[in-house]
């Protein structure tokens, strides 16, 4: 008997000079959540803005849909993390 | 100073002496018994008649001031300055050589030098476009089909403010500098643009032009804040 598993992966895409980098974490894996959390409280300090995006199972962003966040929420889906702005 | 490194001011020297005094390398000067008399520029078509036994070629560095009949010597060591005329000849070929070789040398290294600064731009450059494609592709992920089509046709797509529900037209036009219009009415007449983007410009074009779309539509009070005003 074949079983199969799908493990949901959420995902934090941080943006940088590279175009941007990924953290993904299972939300039922405790240690995967402690380090996306690590990562994430380390981004805002450095001054990143987190958004959560409202996105649909295959990842499509919903436009408008979800908010600026401040707290890491593991359940999050996608997470986009924006470094600090300047006018200009 | 080694003496080797004067022989080619010498022969500079020697040629400025020689115009000087109305050519010093084919004169003909009848010495004195007891007299020092330097000798400068020697080669291999000098000759000279002297009254002591030794024919020698005093090698100085010398500056001739144009226009003048005023000749200042600079000192040197004269265990090093006196050498007969073989030496002379045979130092100044090995001058030659010597500074063939120097170069050489340098070339190739020159060479190498550049060489690595091309493949080091290469790299760059290499890393510069894969990170425009990764923030292309993020961008994208983001846009709705609608704004994935005007980017795509038009090199725009329009964003609505979180709050206000005001129309924001942000552009691709090569920079992140002032290139968001703020439309009033239909089809949209821009009545001022803003410039916002990210802090760090080695972050490439389209993660600017996402950052932009998310403080619009989520935290639009604090990037109007921030934003400057142009005109239009």
């Amino acid at each position: 008997m074949n079983m199969h598993t799908t493990i949901r992966r959420n995902v934090m895409e941080v943006m940088d000079s590279s175009g941007h980098t990924t953290v993904t974490w299972d939300p039922t894996d405790a240690a995967g959540i402690a380090d996306a959390r690590r990562e994430f409280n380390r981004l805002t300090r450095a001054g990143y803005q987190a958004f959560r995006m409202e996105a649909t199972g295959d990842n499509v962003v919903v436009e408008n849909k979800g908010e600026r966040i401040t707290e890491f929420d593991p359940e999050a889906g996608r997470v986009l993390m924006v470094p600090q702005r300047v006018g200009g | 100073m080694p003496w080797g490194d004067l022989l080619g001011t010498d022969f500079h020297a020697a040629n400025e002496l020689a115009a000087w005094t109305g050519g010093l390398g084919t004169a003909t000067t009848t010495a004195t018994t007891g007299s020092t008399y330097y000798w400068l520029g020697a080669d291999n078509t000098a000759t000279a008649t002297t009254t002591s036994s030794t024919t020698q070629v005093y090698i100085r560095q010398m500056m001739v001031a144009r226009g003048t009949n005023t000749v200042w010597w600079s000192n040197i060591d004269d265990t090093e300055a006196w050498v007969d005329q073989t030496q002379y000849v045979t130092l100044s070929r090995s001058r030659v050589l010597a500074s063939q070789q120097r170069t050489a040398a340098e070339m190739a290294r020159h060479e190498e030098q550049r060489r690595i600064a091309q493949q080091q731009y290469e790299l760059r450059m290499e890393a510069h476009h894969a990170a425009m494609v990764r923030s292309k592709d993020l961008l994208l992920s983001h846009l709705t089909a609608a704004q994935r089509d005007t980017f795509e046709k038009n090199h725009w797509f329009v964003v609505e403010g979180g709050r206000s529900r005001q129309l924001y037209r942000i552009r691709n036009s090569g920079s992140y500098s002032a290139n968001i219009d703020v439309l009033e009415g239909l089809p949209g007449k821009v009545t001022h643009r803003l410039c916002c983007h990210l802090r760090d410009g080695s972050i490439p074009l389209f993660d600017h032009l996402l950052a932009q779309k998310v403080w619009i539509e989520r935290d639009e009070d604090q990037f109007l804040r921030t934003a400057n005003r142009h005109a239009a």
